[in-house]
């Protein structure tokens, strides 16, 4: 035994002591906020915590969680906590809350600083639950209403066209250039060709036959002969030309062809305009979602960043055999050994919560059994929140988180009544642009999740409305003369939104008793816009384009017929030298017909003797 | 230089007064240590065996920069070995349940392939290392350490003034 070692060692433990002491607190609410910010995808902050192992409890001031989809929100923040944890559950790596006790919770509140972390830290695997959180807000997103703030400050084409890179512009110069240089290349082909220096060859070779000259039998075969050739010959250019005839129709056809593009180039500029432009379109099917789907995707996609995060963390994480996989150097991969009769890795067996809403409703509740392996003490996580104001708003939460059984499962029903919808306004939608100056309204939704199959309904009812409009006298349009006709002439609003599928084949539908109201007088107008910006976008690049186009058709139609007509006056030339040719041998055959029969006749004569 | 350092360091160990088996055991100690993540309950407790027990800590201190090396190399095979014996040897299933719900136990580490890979190579190495060892530095005292004195070059350092300083030095620290 070294003594000495020992000394050494009870010093090194009495530092240890002492900084733990010191620092436990520092340390630990570094650790947590941490572990949060990996859990939560966006900032954790911890304000004044302390941890007392003798007393076995951790507390602190104050918990902000910032709301990784608005950073500068957070999700929720509370006033004081305290939790009781147990000691000895500690030294099996376990962590046992005994009752967790949180107060002052409000949802949404504004950050002082941005809540966004790095994106190296926030790249946890997408789920499916975040996948169709990202699906209901591409459908909002989608949608026209952002669209409609243009529309309501008019279409401004110009704007769009200078944005717009006419693309036909450039592709008909293009064309025109290479027509251009395929016409030259014709022009300098046709101007080469030997037909012309040929033809006068051939001339000169039928002139050179004088038929007065034939004389003998001889002579005339020799002529005959020459003529022949000279057919050969005119035969030959013949051929030539109707080559080269025919390949120039192939070019010209070409080029033709490339003419006719010119239509649909100028229609993709159109159709690019168009998308610019954003102008939307209004129907029955899709207004609903434009009135009431921001409100209704913000709550379910609140419901479901929540448990995006309860599954990933509440999951069972034993199985028989894990599969194996590549972890960093010196990391290795942890295993996990499911015993039913043990005690959990994580377990908050209750917490007491309170809080207050953003229209000041007070609220409290208790959550039960959140757990890391449901499985170990064989109970689910239970939400219960209720709450109420003098006046009759009544909120109650209820919620069910089952990870028993194969599949995971959670349900979830808010019932929110007789709140009042007085400086309130109904959703962000251009649409409904309005705030209310009175009326009650209540709030019934459920949400049931089995797996990846996700089902879920939000009804809304507002009654005995009246909306405000002072704040529109100035900014009068024709948009907002409809909306407001409509508005003043309803005091009820219904809507019931419905969200049900399974990942990768969701149906989100958004109904309301104003759907018809809104898609008949809004439609008409933006239909109206529509045409009128569509034929403007339509003129415009007309305009930019005319020019062009003329060009080339000017160039094209120019040189089709000096081409064509050059290689109709070689065809000429050859049919002249043809016809030359044919006269010759007529006269030669004449000439061969009249000495044929003077000997015929001289035979008969000498046989009579 | 960094290669003659450590040979210097070795030599200074085997001809240093601690017994074979002292220096045997600071070796597999160092080894285990080294071969093993740094932060494990069973190298918190091997720590203190070195501290507290007589064996040679520069031994230790010695095998522990050498094995470190090692364990990088070794990396991917001791994740595989421990997969093997946390997952694929399934009678020995049980035992890793019940001992996952052993306190202290479960603060090891057991359960990540890599400590159970590492942990399990050292303890298999342990005993035919802690052998060699010992074997080697009663071999290197009874054979080696004589004639090597008798180099011309050992005599020449020895002989050298810096020598003689450094030496001074060091029984200072004494």
């Amino acid at each position: 035994m070294r003594w000495k070692g020992v000394a050494f060692l009870a010093v090194l433990f009495a530092i240890f002591i002492i900084a733990a002491w010191l620092f436990t607190d520092e340390f630990l609410e570094n650790e947590l906020e941490s572990l949060g910010i990996a859990v939560n995808g966006a900032k954790v902050e911890i304000d004044d915590l302390s941890v007392s192992f003798s007393e076995l409890y951790i507390r602190w001031k104050r918990l902000q969680v910032a709301n990784p989809r608005q950073p500068m929100q957070n999700r929720f923040e509370t006033a004081g906590c305290e939790l009781d944890f147990e000691f000895w559950p500690l030294l099996s790596d376990k962590f046992i809350v005994e009752s967790f006790k949180v107060t002052g919770i409000r949802t949404n509140t504004d950050r002082e600083t941005d809540g966004r972390i790095s994106k190296e830290e926030a790249a946890a695997a997408a789920g499916y639950l975040t996948k169709t959180a990202d699906y209901l807000e591409e459908e909002v997103s989608s949608l026209v209403a952002p669209q409609l703030n243009n529309l309501k400050k008019q279409a401004n084409v110009d704007s769009v066209l200078k944005i717009l890179d006419i693309r036909s512009v450039d592709k008909i110069k293009a064309a025109t250039e290479k027509s251009r240089t395929l016409f030259d290349d014709w022009d300098q082909k046709l101007k080469n060709l030997p037909i012309e220096k040929n033809a006068r060859q051939i001339e000169t070779q039928i002139n050179s036959i004088d038929v007065n000259q034939l004389k003998t039998a001889d002579q005339i075969l020799a002529a005959s002969q020459k003529v022949e050739n000279i057919y050969t010959l005119i035969k030959a250019n013949a051929n030539d030309l109707n080559q080269i005839k025919s390949q120039l129709m192939a070019d010209l056809d070409s080029v033709r062809t490339a003419t006719a593009q010119v239509d649909n180039w100028i229609k993709d500029d159109f159709d690019r305009a168009l998308s610019l432009a954003r102008i939307p379109q209004i129907n029955a099917e899709n207004v609903g979602k434009l009135l009431f789907g921001r409100p209704v995707v913000d709550q379910v996609n609140s419901y479901l960043d929540y448990l995006a995060l309860a599954r990933k963390y509440s999951g069972s994480k034993a199985e028989d055999k894990p599969e194996k996989k590549s972890p960093p150097r010196l990391k290795g991969q942890d295993i996990y050994f499911y015993n039913k009769n043990a005690r959990p890795d994580f377990w908050i067996k209750k917490i007491n919560i309170s809080g207050i809403t953003e229209s000041e409703i007070g609220w409290e509740g208790l959550v039960s059994d959140i757990v890391s392996d449901q499985r170990l003490i064989g109970k689910n996580t239970i939400i219960s929140i209720s709450g109420q104001k003098a006046g009759g708003t009544r909120l109650a939460l209820n919620g069910l988180l089952d990870y028993l059984k194969e599949q995971p499962a959670e349900t979830f029903d808010l019932t929110y009544s007789g709140f009042s919808l007085a400086n309130q306004k109904l959703s962000g939608s251009p649409l409904l642009p309005n705030k209310i100056n009175t009326g009650t309204g209540s709030v019934q939704s459920g949400l049931s999740i089995r797996g990846d199959e996700i089902q879920g309904s939000v009804s809304f009812n507002g009654k005995k409305m009246k909306f405000d409009f002072s704040d529109k006298q100035n900014k009068q349009g024709k948009l907002e003369d409809v909306i407001q006709s409509i508005l003043r002439g309803i005091d009820e609003i219904n809507f019931k939104a419905l969200i049900k599928g399974k990942a990768g084949h969701l149906t989100f539908s958004v109904d309301s008793n104003i759907d018809e109201l809104f898609a008949d007088k809004i439609g008409a107008i933006v239909d109206e816009e529509f045409n009128k910006a569509k034929n403007e976008i339509q003129r415009k690049i007309d305009a930019e384009t005319e020019k062009y186009r003329d060009k080339l058709n000017q160039l094209i139609s120019g040189k089709e017929n000096s081409l064509t007509g050059e290689v109709s006056d070689y065809e000429n030339m050859l049919k002249q030298e043809l016809a030359r040719a044919d006269s010759k041998k007529k006269e030669i055959e004449n000439i061969y017909n009249k000495e044929k029969k003077n000997l015929e006749n001289k035979v008969k004569d000498l046989l009579k003797f | 230089m960094f290669g003659l350092e450590i040979l210097a360091k070795l030599v200074k160990i085997l001809r240093s007064a601690a017994s074979p088996s002292q220096i045997a055991a600071g070796f597999i100690i160092g080894m285990t240590i080294g071969l093993t993540p740094l932060w494990t309950l069973h190298n918190f407790i091997l720590f203190i065996l070195l501290i507290i027990l007589s064996v040679n800590i520069a031994t230790a201190l010695f095998s522990f920069v050498i094995f470190s090396g090692i364990a990088y190399l070794m990396d991917p095979l001791f994740h595989h070995f421990g997969y093997f014996i946390l997952v694929d040897l399934s009678f020995m299933k049980g035992l890793w349940t019940t001992l996952y719900n052993v306190p202290l136990i479960a603060l090891s580490k057991y359960n990540n392939t890599v400590v159970m890979g590492s942990l399990a190579s050292s303890l298999l190495l342990c005993l035919p290392v802690f052998l060699l060892v010992k074997k080697g530095i009663i071999y290197y005292r009874e054979n080696i350490d004589t004639k090597m004195q008798k180099w011309k070059i050992v005599q020449v350092v020895k002989g050298s003034k810096l020598y003689s300083i450094y030496q001074k030095i060091r029984n200072l620290g004494d």
